[in-house]
């Protein structure tokens, strides 16, 4: 008989697929490294204010949270508006990222924006992206 | 001399074991899922030559100001709890944007906005960034107003 002949067939070797899984959870690992943001418990704890045209962006430090009646917050620490520029350091950060509350009075935003001790740093207001509502 | 492959032994193969790495992985991708939100965010900036926004009638924000060119147009904007007010007409801020491109229409370089008492957050928020995204990029954010606002 001719396949008696044939060497003897190895036994098959069973596909490895932990390279595909390691793969795979590092390619998640950096979807989620560039796409989140580290953010401290109770950190973004407010209403922000809502936008649907802007881009979206990361979260980056400091971070200025102020509450529906103005209490603040600076990376977690609560914090007067006296004490935001002796907090921030001598060397003032380029910009300041400024969760406020949605219900958050104008005028106390602009105060914080006019303040003579933050004229050097940039204030940028975050706002929370929403999807556009489609028109039916 | 008998050397070990003679004697019918095979090299040993020494195998890479890549569960350890996997298990490493697995615990770094749940640490990254619980600890991370996704950002939903966007930002406005309110000061510092920003482009949709700039706040105040401060010395430092008027040194950063353009001189406002003589030709034109200023558009002087009450901003109050959900709506705008220019003159005697208002708008409801929803309405914003069917308004922009008039304005860009009649050559408008600048928007003066005074929140009044009544505006809150939301309200900046909203008309900087329907102003923002309609390509007008002076707009001036002017605190202290005394007005009251519907």
């Amino acid at each position: 008989m001719r396949a008696a002949r044939l060497a003897p067939s190895r036994p098959r070797r069973q596909p490895d697929f932990s390279l595909a899984i390691v793969n795979i959870v590092l390619l998640l690992v950096f979807f989620f490294l560039i796409t989140g943001s580290l953010v401290q418990q109770g950190e973004t704890s407010v209403n922000l204010a809502e936008t649907s045209d802007l881009p979206l962006e990361r979260l980056p430090r400091p971070l200025l949270l102020i509450d529906k009646q103005g209490d603040m917050a600076l990376d977690g620490q609560p914090i007067s508006a006296d004490e935001v520029a002796g907090q921030l350091g001598p060397d003032m950060p380029e910009a300041l990222y400024v969760l406020a509350d949605s219900k958050l009075s104008a005028d106390r935003l602009m105060a914080l924006t006019t303040r003579p001790d933050l004229a050097g740093v940039s204030m940028r207001l975050v706002t929370l992206h929403i999807r556009p509502e489609r028109a039916p | 001399m008998i050397s070990l492959q003679a004697a019918g032994h095979r090299p040993r193969r020494y195998g890479f074991a890549l569960t350890p790495l996997a298990d490493a992985m697995f615990q770094l991708l749940i640490f990254f899922m619980l600890s991370s939100t996704l950002s939903p965010y966007s930002l406005i900036s309110l000061t510092g030559g920003a482009p949709a926004g700039q706040s105040a009638i401060t010395g430092q924000a008027d040194a950063q100001a353009p001189t406002p060119i003589a030709n034109d147009a200023l558009v002087v904007w009450h901003l109050s709890r959900g709506q705008i007010r220019a003159g005697d007409q208002s708008l409801p801020l929803a309405d914003l944007a069917s308004v922009i491109p008039a304005l860009l229409g009649e050559k408008v370089a600048d928007v003066l906005i005074f929140p009044t008492r009544s505006a809150a957050v939301q309200d900046i928020a909203t008309v900087l960034e329907a102003l923002g995204s309609n390509g007008v990029t002076k707009v001036r954010l002017v605190s202290g107003s005394q007005a009251e606002g519907g």
